[in-house]
Parts: structure tokens; sequence; C-alpha cells
């Protein structure tokens, strides 16, 4: 894809079908789980506990997200980089921000005030928000 | 915001030879160079830290910096000549354009932006194809008022006529069933992207020293940069380049100039040859210049031929894409020698670049005696440590010429790390966060090259315009291979600093090794390897050229021992540019595991013209070269081994000395905690893997975000092509094999498996395999 955009552009331009299809999916699959408080409470309670996974030891087999957590994270994190959100390291190992890309390429990443201390910490809040924010985009829906 | 960054004219040198550093201090502040040695680049507080050695050099001290910036962006620069400066012309080209909205670019040039002199074919702000002219006071604009199309073919033409003040502007769309590659076909209407404007221009043309650009326009005339030697060995005396702007995205075939106003039947005569042309047009023409005439069994060259006797040969500057397929290509060849008059074109990026072409800040001559290894200038702003005031420029310091100081050869996979400088994926893609299984981590470092996209891209990278980046040069600051730095798409590290896991466990173990790189490898072959008892790869030596694979194969067949230390190996075809060994090319094919697609009949390398993509399509899959292949990848958490029945057997059990026989062997570690992570090979007969190689130890237990690699998915089906829970694909093979001479390969399948070598203090199973290996391997005569 280019970063540069028709300026008339069509349907098949706007890659509507994609779009259109996205909706759908996200309508039948994501939002009746996040529309669900004790869903949704469940899900960011497993996220907090386990924001990326833990790999197999002596002790446990992995451990990693259950379907339902993994459906929903596939959908927030194939959301487009206009208004994407990344972690920025500010020190190593001490100070992580939630940083927000505009998707066009050369401008600057906005990084937000709120310091986490960890990866981990910083990951979860993404979460939050990015699950905040997907359904204030479908509110009308 | 970074304040310093810099990089070197090599990645190796011996002792008496002379390295060369260029530093741009962003806000000019000044700085401190210090020469350390790089132990451990890791800053885990889980792990043993980061440590490095201070060096004493002449070189160490306080240095005045200086704001020093890179150009970036492709073109042609033919230099100034009188005959360039004319008043009635004709200016046509055949123009692919892949960003027709970006804004203004230029297409054949020669104009200054400031002086409002000259003339110039360009896209406009609006993406149609206009006209300029500046007399010195004003510019006149003429534009086609239709917009060009993405990844159409057009044949655009200006002309004007001095006498008359007369202009013809041309926009016509060429468009065959093969010629756009994967562009539209079913153009219509024809008339929403097509024009033929007649208009006066009472501005004539003013002289000037501009040279004539393809691809972009003159922001300045000069800016002190030159071009001679290496990748330029064919420019007869050095060229000072211009300062450019307006760089154009997409292809160009057959630009062509003419002193006089051409009639459109001349004008496409002339479009398709200069030979056609009878001796009237002929006698008008400035410059015909025709890509494709130096291709011979490459097209390395960056030497651009005129055609006409005017001999207005130009060069390419930071190295755009030649041997692709121009608008005249029927798809009968897709390999561009075997019909070079079809492939006329070069692909322009505005964010192509071959060399920063700084200024040197300071050297560092390599004092005899200093013991081969990892190194690299440490620059600070204030004397202070965090990432933003400091620079690493890595090095690595070679044994004395032809010689070997130790029985053991680390070999740095350079080609590897050049492959992923400067990525940018991270704020790029959408498919980052998919890979990691989490969202980018980014450092100052990846901000400061999202905002300065002249710094270049990685080979897993998509120019501006979505074409992929198959071209990396050194010549540059590369801010992702550095000690201390953690990458977006590993738990922790990746390439250079997570080999120096690798090099730190070597020295915590007492093991004296010498380090070279692949380039070394390139220059020297075989002798080099043969020097060794024992060779040890990186964690990730995945672009080889083929006298690497040559030299590779051979060690292996004359008694040389290796272990492989890593996962999805010797998997890209990689070449090195035939005359500068800083820059290489890899085109990504058609299958493998990869951030991008070669277009349809752009899979040869320009630098050898041999078929590009996968070893696999040239018969030399990796598990042919080192018993195994990758398999799976998946980079949110690691895993561990258990041994198979084989590290039993007297013939490798001495591998296995103080490990129980259920012993789970690396559930610990630095990457992903894991031993067996990231990116995992397995053995496959079908594939080449020596049909009686011991089978050690295999993976298990990976979460679902490992998954198999694509290259080997025919149909993409639920239960079989899935992750780690149902796949009995997705595993790590620990194998080792005799060859020739005493020989032998030991190989774990992981890259991750370094990782482990630390932890407990550098006391725990995957160290212990490791101290076997090699001790055993340093014994003379045949193995067990």
């Amino acid at each position: 894809m280019s970063d540069y955009s028709y300026k008339y552009p069509s349907n098949v331009q706007l890659n509507k079908g994609h779009k259109h299809t996205d909706d759908f999916i996200t309508k039948k699959y994501i939002l009746p789980m996040l529309r669900d408080p004790h869903k949704l409470q469940e899900l960011i309670d497993e996220h907090r506990a386990n924001p990326v996974g833990k790999a197999a030891n002596r002790n446990h087999g992995v451990i990693q997200h259950s379907q339902d957590l993994q459906t929903v994270l596939d959908k927030l994190r194939r959301a487009s980089k206009e208004g994407g959100f990344v972690s920025v390291c500010l020190k190593l190992h001490e100070d992580y921000r939630i940083g927000i890309t505009t998707g066009v390429r050369g401008e600057p990443v906005h990084i937000l005030e709120d310091s986490y201390s960890s990866e981990e910490a910083c990951e979860h809040a993404i979460f939050l928000k990015r699950i905040k924010r997907l359904l204030n985009e479908y509110s009308g829906d | 915001m970074l304040k310093i960054t810099g990089y070197s004219d090599k990645y190796s040198a011996h002792p008496g030879e002379e390295i060369k550093f260029y530093v741009n201090a962003e806000y000019n502040d000044n700085y401190e160079t210090q020469i350390v040695r790089l132990i451990h680049g890791d800053t885990n507080p889980e792990g043993p830290g980061y440590k490095e050695e201070e060096i004493d050099a002449l070189c160490n001290g306080n240095y005045k910096g200086k704001n020093q910036k890179i150009h970036g962006g492709s073109y042609i620069v033919v230099p100034q000549h009188e005959n360039l400066n004319i008043k009635s012309f004709t200016i046509q080209a055949f123009i692919f354009p892949t960003t027709p909205d970006k804004g203004r670019q230029g297409i054949v040039t020669k104009f200054n932006e400031k002086e409002k002199t000259g003339y110039g074919l360009f896209i406009d702000e609006n993406g149609f194809l206009s006209l300029e002219i500046g007399d010195g006071s004003q510019v006149a604009k003429i534009s086609s008022e239709k917009k060009l199309l993405r990844k159409v073919w057009y044949l655009a033409v200006a002309t004007f006529d001095a006498e008359t003040k007369k202009v013809h502007l041309y926009q016509e769309p060429r468009v065959t069933s093969t010629n756009g590659g994967l562009g539209m076909a079913i153009l219509n209407p024809l008339e929403e992207t097509s024009a033929s404007i007649e208009s006066f221009s009472s501005v004539l043309p003013a002289s000037n020293d501009a040279p004539l650009l393809i691809a972009s326009s003159s922001l300045n005339n000069r800016s002190g940069r030159k071009i001679s030697g290496g990748h330029y060995k064919e420019v007869p005396h050095p060229i000072e380049l211009p300062q450019q702007q307006c760089c154009f995205n997409g292809k160009i075939d057959r630009p062509r100039l003419s002193n006089i106003a051409l009639s459109k039947e001349n004008i496409e005569t002339l479009a398709s040859s200069y030979d056609e042309c009878n001796t009237t047009v002929r006698s008008t023409v400035i410059g015909a210049w025709d890509f494709h005439a130096n291709i011979g069994k490459n097209i390395s060259s960056t030497k651009i031929i005129d055609t006409s006797p005017n001999n207005h040969n130009g060069f390419i500057i930071n190295m755009p894409n030649r041997g692709m397929t121009g608008y005249n290509w029927t798809a009968d060849e897709i390999v561009y020698h075997h019909k070079p008059e079809e492939y006329g074109a070069i692909h322009f990026h505005d964010d192509d670049i071959d060399d920063a072409r700084w200024d040197t800040d300071f050297s560092f001559k390599i004092p005899e005696g200093l013991k081969s290894g990892i190194y690299a200038a440490r620059l600070r702003v204030d004397g202070r440590e965090e990432s933003e005031f400091e620079d690493y420029i890595p090095f690595c310091v070679k044994p004395p010429k032809g010689k070997a100081t130790s029985k053991i050869l680390f070999l740095m996979p350079t080609n590897s790390y050049m492959a992923y400088s400067n990525d940018n994926l991270g704020t790029n893609s959408v498919v980052a966060q998919l890979l990691a299984g989490k969202v980018p981590v980014l450092n100052p470092s990846d901000l400061y090259l999202n905002e300065h996209r002249e710094y270049g891209l990685s080979t897993y990278s998509l120019h501006s315009d979505g074409h992929g980046v198959s071209i990396s040069s050194r010549l540059r600051p590369i801010l992702n291979m550095r000690p201390k730095y953690r990458h977006w798409l590993s738990p922790s590290l990746w390439q250079l600093n997570a080999d120096l896991h690798l090099t730190d466990w070597l020295e915590e173990k007492g093991f004296e090794f010498d380090v070279l790189t692949d380039e070394d490898l390139q220059h020297e072959g075989i002798n080099l390897l043969n020097r060794y008892k024992i060779v040890l790869t990186g964690s990730h030596p995945e672009y080889t050229s083929e006298k690497y694979m040559d030299a590779f194969e051979s060690y292996q067949m004359q008694g040389g021992r290796v272990l492989y230390l890593g996962s999805d190996g010797f998997y890209w075809i990689s070449e090195y540019h035939p005359d500068n060994s800083n820059i290489t090319e890899v085109r990504k094919g058609e299958a493998g595991t990869r951030a991008w697609t070669s277009n349809p009949g752009e899979y040869n390398n320009a630098f050898d013209g041999k078929y590009g993509g996968m070893w696999r399509a040239r018969g030399r899959i990796p598990s042919k070269v080192c018993g195994l292949t990758f398999t799976s990848y998946g980079f949110d958490v690691s895993s561990y081994y258990k041994r198979e029945e084989d590290s039993f057997k007297p013939e490798c059990s001495w591998i296995f000395d103080g490990i129980g026989r259920d012993e789970v062997i690396g559930d610990f570690g630095l990457v992903g905690g894991g031993a067996a992570g990231l990116e995992l090979d397995r053995y496959d007969l079908e594939f080449g893997t020596p049909h009686n190689a011991y089978y050690l130890a295999r993976s298990q237990d990976h979460s679902n975000m490992m998954l198999q690699v694509n290259e080997e998915i025919h149909f993409a089906v639920r239960g079989y092509y899935g992750g780690g829970h149902e796949n009995p694909m997705v595993r790590a093979d620990m194998i080792y094999y005799k060859t020739p001479n005493n020989g032998a390969m030991f190989a774990p399948g992981s890259l991750a498996w370094c990782g482990s070598l630390s932890h407990n203090k550098y006391d725990n199973n995957v160290s212990k395999i490791m101290e076997n290996v090699i001790k055993g391997f340093l014994k003379d005569g045949p193995l067990p």
C-alpha cells in the first residue's frame, strides 16, 4: 500500500471491501464479548495477569491467551497505523510510555505522559485504551 | 530526540589498518569518543548486565560536533554541460508513477528551484504532468490538468519552441496486458487520464549551472559531495553532486532531450530508439538515455549511457533498482539479461540511499596486538549514558592478515545485520505487532528513524511507494545494530546485540576466539575458514552470498567443524555489489517467509544477474548446508528441549555429559524465557539433511503464535498448518552429523539458543552442552 492515497478515490480505491468485512466480523464476534460487562471484565483480568504470555518450563506448560482473548487481540492488532499504538521505552527497564502513530511516514510519534515501569504494564494500558476506543467507534451500531 | 549518530567506512579491519568514522551531532553538540570492546550488550537486569571494556586509543577524546545530513532519494545525475542549456526543447520519457499524488516530483529537469532558472518535466502537486520553465525571475507552469494514475505506463512529453513560444504537453497512457506488472490492464475511460495540451509560454528558460537530473530536481546545484571509485569506478573524474529535491517514485524508461520542438511522429520514433531516427532528428538530440544499454550478465553498473553521439552519460545516485521491466515488457522473458530491451526501466524511490557521504570526523588505526573481537566507537554527548545521548558504531578487529590467533572463529553475520537495518516496521507496519504478539516497543533511535526517512530502510521494509526494499547499504548509521538495543520483533534482542550473548559466554568460559565478518569471507573464501578448527555462526545468519555458501560447504567437506547456533540460516540469496561490498541486494522472489514479493519479471539480482530469492530455488536449501531448514516462527515466548534417543548413543553421549536422561533443557533464558524460540529449524530428509545425522533433542510446548513457515504451505488448512498446539512441524531439532576428514556439524535449531547461555551465572544445561561440543570439537583426530 502506498502512503499516498488518491485524492478523489473510488470505493475500490478506498478498499471498502476490507473495511466492511472487518466491520461485520467485529460486530458478530468481538462486540458481543466487549458489551457483556462480565465477559469484558474476564478478558481484562486475563490480560492484566498475562499481557504477552509465559514460556513453558519444568513447572508449567506454555501459558497463552484464551481463544476469546486472542480473538479480541487479533482484531485490535490488525488496526491501521493511523492513530495506532506503540510502546516507547524512554529508559531501559524503567520507563515505558504509550505512543500514538499517525500512519504517515515521517510524522512524529505522539508520546503520552503516563509512565509505566514495565513493557507488560504499558501493554496492558494500551489494551484498555484500545477496547475503549473500539467500543466508542461502534457506539452508534 | 537523538543527539548523535554515526557510521564507519568499514565493518572490519586488521591490526595496522585504519577505520574512518563519520558523525552527525544533531544539534552541533560536542561529543566524546571512546573505543570500547563490546562484551555483553543485554541490559536485562535478570542477566549478567551490560559489559564493555574501554580501550586506549589515540582517537579517544573530545570532538567538536557538527550536524551532517543525508541527501536521500535516488536519481540520475548528468553533469552540467552548456549543450544542456537550450531554449527550445523536447523532453520525453516513459514513466510509471507509483505515488502520483505525493506532491511535486521531477522527471527530467535542468532546473534550479532557488534561482527559478531552466526547464523541467514534473508531476505537479495535483498529480498532473507539468512543464516548468524559469527565466530567473518567474516560472511558467503548464499542466496536463489530468491526473496520472498509479502503476500505469505513460508516454510523457513536453515540447517548447522558443520562437513561437508554443508549448505542447502529451500525457498518453501506454497500457498492455503485461507491462504494468501487477497494475491495471483495463484502463477505462482513457480520456480521464490522457491529455494533449497546446499552450504558450512567454517565459524562456534561462541558462543555469544545474546538472540535468532524472527523477528529481536541483535545490542547490552543488552540494560539496562527490562520487568516484567503488561502485562509481566508471566515473572518469569525481563528479560533484547537487542537493536534490522533489524525488520521483516509480519507473522511468528511455528519457530523451532534443533541442527543438519535435513533431509527434518524431517523438514516437525517438521514444523507442535513437538509432531508428532519421539524420535530421538525430541532429537535434542532446541526449537519448537507454538504461538497458549496459545490461550485460548483470546490471550492477551505476553508469547511464547516452546513446547519442554527445556522450552526456550519467550516473545513478543512491542505488535505485535497475533491471526493472520497461514500458514494453511482454513477459516473454522474465530474466532481464535475456531481453535487455524490455528491461529499460529504473525504479526510483524517494527513500533510497547508497552512502550518507558525510565528512570524516576521526579515524582509528587498529594497534598491532589488539585482540580480535567486536569493538565499537562509543560517542557520548555531555558524558551521558542515556540512549538519546550516546551512539555506538560497532566494528570487528580481525586477527593479523592471513593468520589465525585462535582455534575458534566467530563469523559475524554482517550481511544479515545489514538486511535488518533501520527497518522502521514498528511505526510503518500493521504486521509488526501481529508477528511480535505485542505492541511494538520502540527506542529513541526508532523514533528518530521514523522522522528521518533519509536514513533509509531494511530489506524487511517497503519503500514509501509500496515497492519492496531490495538494496541495503551500511554506509549510513544503522541504529538498530547497536549494543543495548532491544528489538521490537524479539522479546528482547536480535542480531548483533543477541550475538554478544555468545561471545560473552565464550569469554566467560575461557575459550579464545577470533572474529571475522561475512564480508571477509566474501573476499577471502574458503582459505579464511580453513585457518580454524571450529567455526561458530551467529544466531541468525539468514542472508548469504554464493561465495559464502561455497566456502561454508567446502569447509565442512575438508574437515571443518561447525556450530550453527541459530535458525533460519542460509535462507536468502544475498549478493554484494561487485565493486563495493558495503552494499548488498536481495530480491525476495515468489516464495519464502518474507516481507514483500518481487514484482513480475523482476526476480534476478542486479548485482550478479542470477535468480534472487530463496536459496532453495537454486538447489541449495539450508538443510543441505547445515542439516536443518527453517520450519516455524513466533516471537512471543520461547520453550525448552527434551533429549531424543540418539543422544544416548556412544557417538553422541559426550555432548550430554553432565545432563540427566529426562532433564528439561533450556527452560530459561534472556530471549523469551527459553532456549527454543523466535525462529526454529527442523531436519528434513526430503530436503537434503544428511541421512545419518544424529537426532539429539527436540523442543516442545510452543504457543500457538509459533506457526509453520509459509513457503511450505500449499493449502492453508486448519489442523495441519496451525501453531504449536496442533502442528508437529513446530519444533526445534537439535542435530549433529559428521563430515569427511573428521569434520562435523552441531546445530540446535533455535534462534533463541544463545540467550540461555548466561543463566545461573553461566552454569546451566545449555551452557554445558555448548561447552561439551566445543571441547570435543577442539580435540584432534576422529570424533567418537
